[in-house]
């Protein structure tokens, strides 16, 4: 398992598409503009909804090289290929977190404010949206096949822009101070039985043959 | 003891327009079979069932005695597709870390030894490899853990005649262990040819036969005669024949005993892709 997982890892990192790359780079900056002292919390979303999506993206690389046929000639399970990829999600995290923890100290450098709230609130996105991401995507893959997760990717864009625009718009953390810290525990605990579950459809999914 | 490494019974398969029809055969320890048939005969079809890619429909397959669903029974088996699944962006330090951390048996510095012989760039990507570089990567890859079994899959379509010839070279090293086979699929039957020991031919999903290499090269033969002559020759000495514009063909399996019969008859050898286009193309029984 542990050469899957370095496979998938690795497909991560050298797969990136340039074009997303400056893509989701343009976001941050603009993000990291136009949203004040809550610029390291949108920052980390965008960062988030991109490793996400990536680890999707990777899908696109296994169809293009039939890495499917070759992997099925191995002397691995279902559950050793499935849990690699998950595992591999996993470990990407360590991107997410990293980038959050960054877009939060240039946002309080830069507004000369360190916010707490904001820093954990950051830092539970940056895990929780991947998470959520691969944990609806991911079997899409295995059972319908990377177009459909990719579909389904970019419908959940959509919320996302609604909650960037709460923020925007709306009154912000202030309206949310008493109950964030449990609706994040409760968001935490709800994505993680959702990864479990994701993963036990996704071994379903594999097992499938024609 | 077990003295097959694989062993199929009755296999049957159907997709639309397609049936694999009760197929059964061995491989034998230390041997090479090679199996050939015409584009869509079914064996692919019948590599990815030993495979358990596919699931079947009846039948029996054993591979080193065991159910070939066992995911275990993989760790002894090389396997070369006809096209490289490796992915664009790796390089072959990369493929070295994954499938080092598959199988339990490889070797890397087999491995290596490998990439020098057949002078494969260690740090270049894939995607820049040409064709005949990404076949003899996969090669290089299904032999580097020490399987018993190699499964070839048209492995050496896209290589030049020398590295074919040096690839082949190596695929009769792998067999002198007597515990190791190989199962080759190929249209180049010029290649089945020279290294196999037995030979399966497969024709819209049915076996026409099973006959051991040496005894279809060095006893079959082609009868060329005008119609007169074909005339004369007993339906019971050929096995099939076809009738060109200018003579009457016919497939004779002992050639040596047609020349003795009927003196005054052309009897040439016959190659494996003579044999097969018979088989398939041609005439009446």
């Amino acid at each position: 398992m542990k050469g899957l997982i370095y496979k998938d890892i690795a497909i991560f990192f050298k797969s990136i598409d340039k074009k997303m790359l400056l893509i989701a780079a343009g976001a941050i900056i603009l993000l990291m503009v136009n949203t004040g002292v809550y610029a390291g919390l949108f920052a980390s979303v965008m960062l988030a909804m991109t490793v996400g999506m990536q680890n999707v993206m990777s899908f696109a690389s296994d169809e293009k090289a039939s890495w499917k046929k070759y992997q099925l000639a191995m002397p691995v399970n279902a559950v050793s290929v499935v849990t690699g990829k998950y595992v591999s999600v996993v470990c990407t995290l360590a991107v997410s977190l990293a980038g959050s923890l960054l877009f939060n100290l240039i946002s309080s450098v830069a507004f000369r404010m360190f916010d707490m709230m904001v820093w954990g609130v950051s830092v539970a996105v940056s895990v929780i949206i991947p998470l959520l991401w691969t944990g609806v995507c991911l079997p899409l893959t295995y059972w319908f096949g990377f177009r459909s997760a990719q579909t389904m990717g970019l419908v959940a864009v959509i919320p996302m822009f609604y909650l960037v625009k709460y923020f925007e718009d709306g009154a912000g953390f202030s309206a949310m101070t008493n109950s964030i810290f449990s609706c994040i525990v409760v968001a935490g605990v709800m994505v993680a039985v959702l990864f479990l579950a994701s993963m036990i459809i996704s071994v379903i999914g594999y097992n499938r043959k024609k | 003891m077990e003295n097959n490494n694989i062993s199929v019974r009755d296999l049957c398969k159907q997709f639309d327009g397609f049936l694999l029809d009760h197929v059964s055969f061995q491989v034998p320890k230390g041997r090479i079979v090679g199996f050939i048939g015409e584009n869509g005969a079914g064996k692919s079809t019948t590599i990815n069932l030993i495979l358990d890619e596919l699931k079947r429909d009846n039948g029996q397959i054993q591979i080193f005695g065991m159910e070939n669903t066992i995911p275990s029974v993989k760790e002894n088996i090389g396997v070369v597709f006809d096209e490289c699944n490796f992915h664009d962006v790796f390089n072959t330090s990369d493929i070295e870390k994954i499938l080092s951390g598959v199988y339990r048996s490889w070797d890397s510095s087999l491995y290596r030894q490998y990439l020098k012989k057949f002078k494969i760039p260690e740090r270049k990507q894939i995607g820049s490899f040409s064709k005949g570089m990404k076949m003899k990567l996969s090669i290089i890859c299904a032999m580097a853990h020490k399987p018993k079994l190699l499964i070839l899959d048209e492995a050496t379509t896209g290589l030049d005649p020398v590295v074919r010839d040096e690839i082949l070279d190596l695929f009769l090293e792998f067999i002198q262990d007597e515990e190791c086979s190989i199962f080759f699929s190929s249209h180049i039957t010029s290649d089945i040819q020279k290294i196999a020991d037995y030979v399966i031919l497969l024709h819209q999903g049915k076996i026409i036969f099973e006959e051991q290499k040496d005894d279809l090269v060095y006893n079959f033969g082609i009868v060329k005669c005008g119609r007169e002559k074909f005339a004369t020759i007993s339906p019971e000495d050929y096995i099939v024949h076809r009738i060109t514009n200018v003579s009457v063909e016919c497939l004779v399996r002992d050639r040596e005993a047609i020349k003795r019969k009927y003196k005054n008859v052309v009897v040439d050898n016959a190659t494996l892709e003579d044999i097969m286009l018979f088989y398939i193309r041609g005439g009446a029984a």
